[in-house]
C-alpha cells in the first residue's frame, strides 16, 4: 500500500514538473524567443555589415593581403604575360587582383565570428560538466544562435554577391575605358605609321619601353590594362600615364631590346628608315650628305624644316654641311663598326617625321657573312643602291687612257655593282623580307665627274635605267626589278652647282622614299609631283 | 618600394563600405517597417503591465 502512494505521489509530481515545464515553454520561452529571435537575426545581419566594412578598411585582426608590384612581377596574382619579360612593376587595378582578397578576407571574418560564438557557448557548457545543463542551452542560446548565425550567413552572402555585383560593373567600366584608349593610341600611331627605331641595334618597335620618371624602373608595356587604365602608379609610387602617345610626351621612349633611348619623337611620329647601300668608295656617304643638305634646302624653301633631334646626328650633318658647301672630299666610312642612324626631324605645318640614314661603311656589303648584322636593311622602307658608275668597265673602257687622271678623281669603287646588290638582296631574302613591298631607288652618283665626257652623254634623268643596260648593267636592272616591287632610277651630283634644274638633285632618291613611306606630305608639292615623272 | 595602396584602392574599400552601411541601414529601416505591429504589441505589453504594476 505504501508503494502505491509514493509510486503515485511520484508520477503526480512529475506530471506537475512536465505541465510546469510545459507551461514554461509555452507562455514564457517561446514568446521570449519570439521577441529575442529576430534581434539575433538583425544581430547577425548587423556584425556582418560591420565585419565585412571592417576587413575591407584593414581595421579588424586579420587585414586582407595587399597585392603589391613585387607579386605582380613575380606572376602570382596576374595572368603571366607572352614574351621574354614579365609584367612590369606596378600596382594592379583593384579590381584585377586586391579585390579576390578583400571580399575573401571579409567572407573568412564572417566564417570566424561563428566560429568563435559557437565554440564559445559550447565550451562554456562543457565546463559546467552536468548533462542536464545542455537542455537549457538547446531549449534556449542555440536558437538564439541559429537566428543570429542564419542572419550573418544570408547577409554575408548578400554583402559578398553584391559587392561582386558593383565591382563587376566597375570593372565593365575600366574594361571600356582601357580598350578604348589602347584602340585609339593603337590607331592615331598607326595612322601615323609611328614606330620606334633604335639608333644602335637597329631593333623596330611598336611598343617601346618607357622607364619611370621617378625611380628609372623599366616599363614595358604601358598600354592601358591591368595595371592601369588611364593612369599607372609605378612600384615606387609614382603616377605614368598609360598609351604610348601620352607617356612619351612625359618620358623619352626607349629601345625595349637594348634600351637605348629613341630619339625624341620616336613611336610616336611617322618613322622612314631609309638604308643606302654599294660599294665600298661608291659615294654612298656623299649621297647621303648631299642629299640631306638639298632636302633641308627643299623644305625651308616650301615653308618646312629639318632639324637634328640627337647631338650625334646634328654634329654629322654640320660636318657634311660644311663639306658640300666646300666641295671637299668625304672621309671614308669607318667599317669597324656598325654606323649609327643619322636621324633628322622633317616638319611641315602640322606634319611631322622621322628620317632615319643608314650608312654604313661598304665593306659590310661585299660578303653574305659580313652583312649579317645589318639589321636596319630588313626594316627599311625603301632602299637606295649607289651605283658609281667609274666601277662600271663599261665606262672605264670608253674614258680609255685618256681620262685617267679623272677616274683617279672619281676614287672609283672597286667591287662591280652587280655583286654588291646580290649580296643584299641575297641577305635580304635569307631573313624573310618581302622585297616586293620595298622600293628600290637605284641611284647612279658622281654625275657631275661624268659631265662632258662620252659615257656620260646618255645618263641624264628619265633614261637612267637606259643607260646602266647600256652600261652593261642590264642584269642587275633585271634583278632589281624582279626583287622589288618599285625601282626607280636616279642620277645624281653631289657637288654645288649641279642643282635640281639638271635633274640631278642628290636629294631626288630620298624623296621619293620618303613619299612611298607614306610622308609625301611633307615634301614640297611641285617635288613630288616631279618624283612622279 | 612604396608599400601604400594607389588611391584608387581607398576609393574602390570607401565606396564598398558606403554600400554595406547602405544595405546595413535599408535592413534596419525594413526591418522597423515588417516589424511595426510587433513592436507595437511589445510596447502596448510594457506599458499595459507597468500600469498594472503601479495601479495596484
Amino acid at each position: 500500500m505504501g508503494y502505491l502512494v509514493v509510486i503515485m505521489a511520484v508520477l503526480v509530481g512529475a506530471g506537475l514538473a512536465l505541465w510546469a515545464l510545459a507551461w514554461v515553454s509555452v507562455f514564457l520561452l517561446l514568446p521570449l524567443l519570439y521577441v529575442v529571435m529576430p534581434f539575433a537575426f538583425a544581430g547577425g545581419v548587423l556584425a556582418v555589415c560591420y565585419l565585412f566594412g571592417a576587413a575591407v578598411l584593414a581595421l579588424g585582426s586579420s587585414a586582407p593581403k595587399l597585392v603589391t608590384p613585387d607579386d605582380v612581377v613575380a606572376g602570382r596574382e596576374l595572368p603571366e604575360v607572352k614574351g621574354p619579360f614579365t609584367r612590369d612593376r606596378a600596382w594592379p587595378v583593384y579590381t584585377t587582383a586586391q579585390s579576390r582578397h578583400d571580399l575573401s578576407t571579409a567572407f573568412e571574418a564572417m566564417g570566424s565570428l561563428l566560429n568563435t560564438v559557437w565554440t564559445y557557448v559550447t565550451g562554456r557548457t562543457k565546463a559546467v560538466g552536468h548533462w542536464w545543463v545542455w537542455i537549457p542551452v538547446i531549449g534556449v542560446v542555440f536558437p538564439v544562435l541559429i537566428s543570429f548565425s542564419a542572419g550573418a550567413i544570408v547577409a554575408a552572402v548578400v554583402l559578398y554577391a553584391l559587392s561582386w555585383l558593383v565591382l563587376g560593373l566597375t570593372h565593365v567600366v575600366w574594361g571600356l575605358v582601357s580598350l578604348s584608349l589602347r584602340g585609339l593610341d593603337s590607331a592615331v600611331r598607326k595612322l601615323r605609321r609611328a614606330t620606334g627605331s633604335c639608333p644602335v641595334c637597329y631593333h623596330v618597335t611598336t611598343l617601346p619601353a618607357f622607364p619611370c620618371d621617378g625611380c628609372g624602373e623599366v616599363h614595358r608595356d604601358l598600354r592601358p590594362g591591368r595595371l592601369g587604365g588611364v593612369w599607372r602608379r609605378c612600384g615606387c609610387g609614382k603616377s605614368l600615364p598609360t598609351t604610348v602617345l601620352r607617356a612619351a610626351h612625359r618620358v623619352a621612349p626607349q629601345c625595349p631590346r637594348c634600351a637605348t633611348k629613341l630619339r625624341e619623337g620616336g613611336a610616336v611620329t611617322t618613322d622612314i628608315r631609309l638604308p643606302v647601300f654599294g660599294p665600298v668608295s661608291a659615294g654612298k656617304t656623299r649621297l647621303v650628305y648631299a642629299g640631306l643638305v638639298a632636302l633641308r634646302d627643299d623644305l625651308t624653301s616650301a615653308g618646312g624644316e629639318l632639324a637634328f633631334v640627337d647631338d650625334d646626328s646634328g654634329a654629322v650633318f654640320a660636318n657634311a654641311s660644311a663639306i658640300i658647301s666646300s666641295g671637299q672630299n668625304t672621309a671614308k666610312t669607318e667599317a669597324a663598326s656598325l654606323p649609327h642612324a643619322l636621324t633628322a626631324r622633317l616638319t611641315r605645318g602640322r606634319r611631322r617625321a622621322l628620317l632615319h640614314l643608314f650608312d654604313a661603311a661598304g665593306e659590310f656589303y661585299a660578303d653574305r657573312e659580313d652583312n649579317s648584322d645589318l639589321e636596319f636593311l630588313d626594316h627599311a622602307h625603301g632602299l637606295v643602291f649607289v651605283v658609281d658608275p667609274f666601277s662600271v668597265p663599261w665606262v672605264r673602257d670608253q674614258l680609255g687612257s685618256q681620262s685617267a687622271a679623272q677616274v683617279a678623281r672619281a676614287n672609283p669603287a672597286t667591287a662591280h655593282p652587280d655583286g654588291v646588290y646580290q649580296v643584299t638582296a641575297r641577305r635580304l631574302r635569307d631573313y624573310g623580307v618581302d622585297t616586293r613591298r620595298r622600293s628600290l631607288a637605284m641611284t647612279v652618283v658622281k654625275a657631275d665627274l661624268l659631265a662632258g665626257l662620252s659615257p656620260g652623254d646618255g645618263l641624264r634623268r628619265g633614261s637612267v635605267r637606259d643607260w646602266l643596260c647600256e652600261a652593261g648593267l642590264d642584269n642587275l636592272v633585271l634583278s632589281a626589278e624582279r626583287d622589288f616591287g618599285e625601282v626607280r632610277y636616279f642620277v645624281a651630283a653631289s657637288v654645288p652647282g649641279h642643282a635640281a634644274g639638271e635633274g640631278m638633285r642628290p636629294s631626288a632618291p630620298f624623296e621619293w622614299l620618303i613619299g612611298k613611306s607614306g610622308a609625301g606630305d611633307l615634301l614640297p608639292a611641285t617635288r613630288a609631283e616631279e618624283e612622279k615623272v | 618600394m612604396s608599400h601604400d595602396p594607389p588611391l584608387a584602392y581607398r576609393v574602390h574599400r570607401i565606396a564598398l563600405v558606403v554600400l554595406y552601411a547602405v544595405v546595413a541601414l535599408l535592413f534596419g529601416l525594413g526591418l522597423w517597417l515588417v516589424y511595426e505591429p510587433v513592436w507595437a504589441q511589445i510596447l502596448d505589453m510594457i506599458s499595459g503591465t507597468r500600469q498594472q504594476w503601479t495601479s495596484s
